[in-house]
């Protein structure tokens, strides 16, 4: 999935430095060109208690950071989002910018995404400041003293940490937009479709999607857990992106 | 000249002695204001109220507010809605300026950096706190309005561990889900028991003051008459030397009007 995300950045901004923070030991092939590689041998807890010091150590080094997951993959320069982030210190995306067709999307209603916590952090944009740092040394202190998964009593990892942010810090903007982090809880309601041969939204053209929990074995399947099937050209778009993985896989 | 605020509020008739000292405030700094007064109870209108609705139950009173809200919004330009434990301590001409902007207004619960225990606890209840919004009348709000009454028609439950706490969390969400709706990052407005510390609360020169400027609302939410420097039944923090005089005023008012 990783290679499918380099890909596309490197289709869209051939230059751009690249870092890679990869976990679990089990090291495969990565590209050498502009990628620095930091290895971890720690397990998958690792993805959420690390993220404070990973965008630290990143943006100790940039002046900008694009923070995204393996499992995203870009449809066009991040040009819109970076011009989203000018004058904030750090920006992310909320689950929803527009309210849901059918309450009962999925299963769930728009409360439920906010026991998720509104705001995903597979998608946040660093901008090197004093108040960003304070913000991440913040949200460091918060995940170590409670980085789980209990919604029940409030808890979701680092999401939820960065979620509560967004109203503690004015320097965090929460940019609703219907591009980037799109995602099977949203594109319906985006009403994501083909034009002219690429990939709109109600918003424009689609900037980024982010194949969160893709089911590789049954990719019309929009969820592992919820039978829902989707056909059409959008299940055509979900086949597309397995395909282009497995073919990272064989080779 | 333009149309005066609007106040919008509901009592019980519990809850009545609390909300004359609410009608009073407005009425000392917006005079020429309506105040609208949905009732839960048979009771007359307390003096100064321009006109009030009936409830039918305690549950309407957290179910209802998407109802209660577009109909302010069809009768007034711009409206504020209280709940009944709150008191005005300066004029509300920000609000009024704020509307100019925004459609819908909600003040986030904590603005600042707190034990992580209360972070967690308050954005669990919702991020923005749902006695105090303000709106104008415009096609985006009613269709938010309309949105927010859906929702609370079928899911206005409390019920924390599913993302259900009333009506709370669904106002929490409109500034996420609706152009032109605000999480408005102010210190004078809805201070209560669980951010007062962080503002800097104080009096000087008779005059309440946050870090913002002169306090201009403060939420009494869970005030209980028999111990004011108690704060409130959801805390076990008592008023600091310096603020205890807010709640003990508050509590002769309430008692004057009991």
């Amino acid at each position: 999935m990783f290679r499918v995300l380099h890909n596309s950045i490197r289709k869209f901004h051939p230059d751009v430095p690249v870092q890679v923070w990869t976990y679990g030991g089990d090291y495969f092939p990565l590209p050498t060109e502009n990628v620095e590689h930091h290895p971890t041998n720690r397990g998958t807890e690792w993805i959420a208690l690390s993220r404070a010091q990973v965008m630290m150590d990143t943006l100790s080094r940039h002046e900008q950071v694009v923070l995204m997951g393996a499992d995203c993959e870009l449809y066009s320069p991040l040009d819109r989002a970076l011009e989203a982030a000018r004058g904030h210190d750090i920006t992310l995306v909320p689950f929803l910018s527009r309210p849901l067709v059918d309450p009962h999307h999925m299963g769930v209603t728009e409360s439920y995404l906010y026991t998720c916590w509104y705001c995903n952090t597979d998608f946040v944009i660093l901008n090197r400041s004093q108040t960003t740092f304070e913000i991440l040394d913040w949200l460091h202190k918060r995940i170590n003293w409670k980085c789980e998964v209990n919604k029940a009593n409030g808890y979701n990892n680092e999401q939820g940490w960065l979620s509560i942010a967004t109203s503690l810090f004015p320097g965090i903007n929460v940019w609703r937009n219907m591009c980037f982090n799109v995602a099977r809880w949203n594109y319906d309601v985006y009403n994501l479709r083909r034009e002219n041969d690429g990939w709109v939204t109600d918003g424009g053209p689609l900037g980024m999607y982010h194949w969160s929990q893709f089911n590789f074995q049954n990719p019309s399947q929009l969820h592992p857990e919820f039978p829902t099937m989707v056909g059409g050209e959008i299940g055509g778009f979900f086949y597309d992106y397995s395909e282009r993985v497995q073919r990272w896989r064989q080779t | 000249m333009s149309e005066p605020l609007a106040f919008v509020t509901m009592s019980s008739i519990e809850r009545l002695p609390g909300c004359r000292v609410l009608i009073d405030s407005i009425r000392r700094f917006h005079p020429q204001s309506p105040i609208v007064l949905w009732k839960l109870g048979d009771y007359p209108d307390p003096s100064g109220v321009t006109k009030s609705f009936q409830l039918k139950s305690l549950q309407e009173m957290a179910q209802e507010r998407g109802r209660i809200w577009l109909n302010a919004m069809h009768s007034y330009k711009k409206a504020v809605f209280l709940g009944a434990d709150c008191e005005l301590y300066s004029p509300f001409n920000e609000v009024e300026s704020m509307l100019d902007q925004h459609d819908f207004l909600i003040v986030p619960h904590i603005l600042r950096p707190f034990t992580p225990e209360d972070e967690v606890r308050v954005y669990r209840t919702g991020i923005g706190n749902a006695d105090f919004v303000a709106f104008r009348r415009s096609l985006n709000t009613s269709n938010m309005l309309s949105w927010l009454m859906l929702r609370l028609n079928k899911f206005c439950l409390h019920a924390p561990e599913k993302g259900f706490f009333n009506e709370q969390i669904w106002c929490s969400m409109l500034p996420y889900l609706f152009d032109k709706a605000h999480f408005w990052r102010t210190t004078r407005f809805n201070v209560g028991w669980w951010n007062w510390q962080l503002y800097n609360l104080r009096e000087e020169n008779g005059q309440w003051l946050t870090d913002d400027g002169p306090l201009a609302m403060f939420h009494f939410s869970g005030f209980r008459q028999q111990d004011p420097a108690g704060i409130s039944v959801y805390t076990q923090e008592r008023a600091a030397t310096g603020i205890v005089s807010l709640f003990e005023e508050y509590a002769a008012k309430v008692r004057s009007f009991s």
